[in-house]
């Protein structure tokens, strides 16, 4: 019995620690979406959204690589974003091109609907859309990531 | 780096087709049960888990025969599409979507 009780405090620990680190900051997230400025009416949203993806399309176009994660890749601000960055620098993949999506709610919003994917982070690689942190991580562990981006001599 | 792998904690497994719940986090069972609903209708899942942490950090891990022959994104996007609206209202979401394990 107290046995079980630690087992079970043990596993809700480590749960609460891996998700803890999944979990974008709760301030910037908040911040950005409770702020009146950005609950624009429908019109507006519309010509925001054709903007912001022009500016998608110009960014994903440019750049061999592109990653759109919360913060930066020197503090990313989220542990999927963070992943995502730490697979990089494991094959000292350097020419990347990022985009911190808590700068602007356009584009945080914008990417979603653009790639048709619901969470952030989000990989292109020459101009094709490889997927998120699970993806990014299961191609990683399978080596197909590594194939990819040798494949379109990107190492 | 962390793992992801380190979710897989106090294995809870499916039991021909039920779901054995976490009994981690005191959350909502809405989200949840609308998402295993979804899932279990449109894949007949031959493994279903769905870990959720407070009302808003939810892991899928699910294996099914639809998967099969599937690249991952296409996988992944199957999941994601059906399970949209639920996608949208929590915070952090997960996904481990794999043809059966034999």
């Amino acid at each position: 019995m107290y046995l079980r009780r630690i087992q079970n405090s043990s596993a809700k620990l480590s749960w609460a620690n891996a998700t803890r680190s999944f979990a974008s900051t709760p301030s910037s997230d908040e911040d950005n979406e409770s702020h009146d400025d950005f609950k624009s009416k429908n019109k507006q949203e519309l010509s925001d959204y054709e903007t912001t993806k022009t500016f998608l399309d110009n960014t994903i176009m440019k750049n061999d690589v592109v990653l759109f994660m919360k913060g930066t890749p020197v503090a990313p601000q989220c542990g999927f974003s963070n992943y995502v960055i730490q697979v990089f620098k494991f094959y000292n993949l350097k020419n990347y091109h990022s985009v911190n999506v808590l700068d602007s709610t356009q584009i945080r919003e914008g990417v979603k609907k653009y790639s048709n994917w619901p969470t952030i982070p989000q990989l292109y690689v020459k101009q094709e859309f490889i997927g998120g942190c699970d993806i990014v991580k299961e191609m990683h562990m399978d080596g197909s990531l590594e194939d990819l981006l040798q494949k379109e001599n990107l190492l | 780096m962390f793992s992801l792998s380190k979710l897989k904690f106090s294995s809870i497994k499916t039991l021909s087709n039920t779901l054995v719940y976490s009994r981690l986090g005191f959350f909502s069972t809405s989200i949840r049960e609308s998402m295993e609903a979804k899932l279990r209708e449109k894949f007949n899942p031959t493994y279903l888990q769905i870990n959720q942490e407070g009302d808003d950090k939810v892991q899928v891990i699910i294996e099914s025969e639809e998967f099969v022959g599937q690249p991952i994104l296409r996988r992944h996007r199957a999941v994601n599409d059906l399970l949209k609206d639920e996608i949208t209202q929590i915070h952090a979401f997960t996904l481990d979507a794999k043809p059966p394990s034999k």
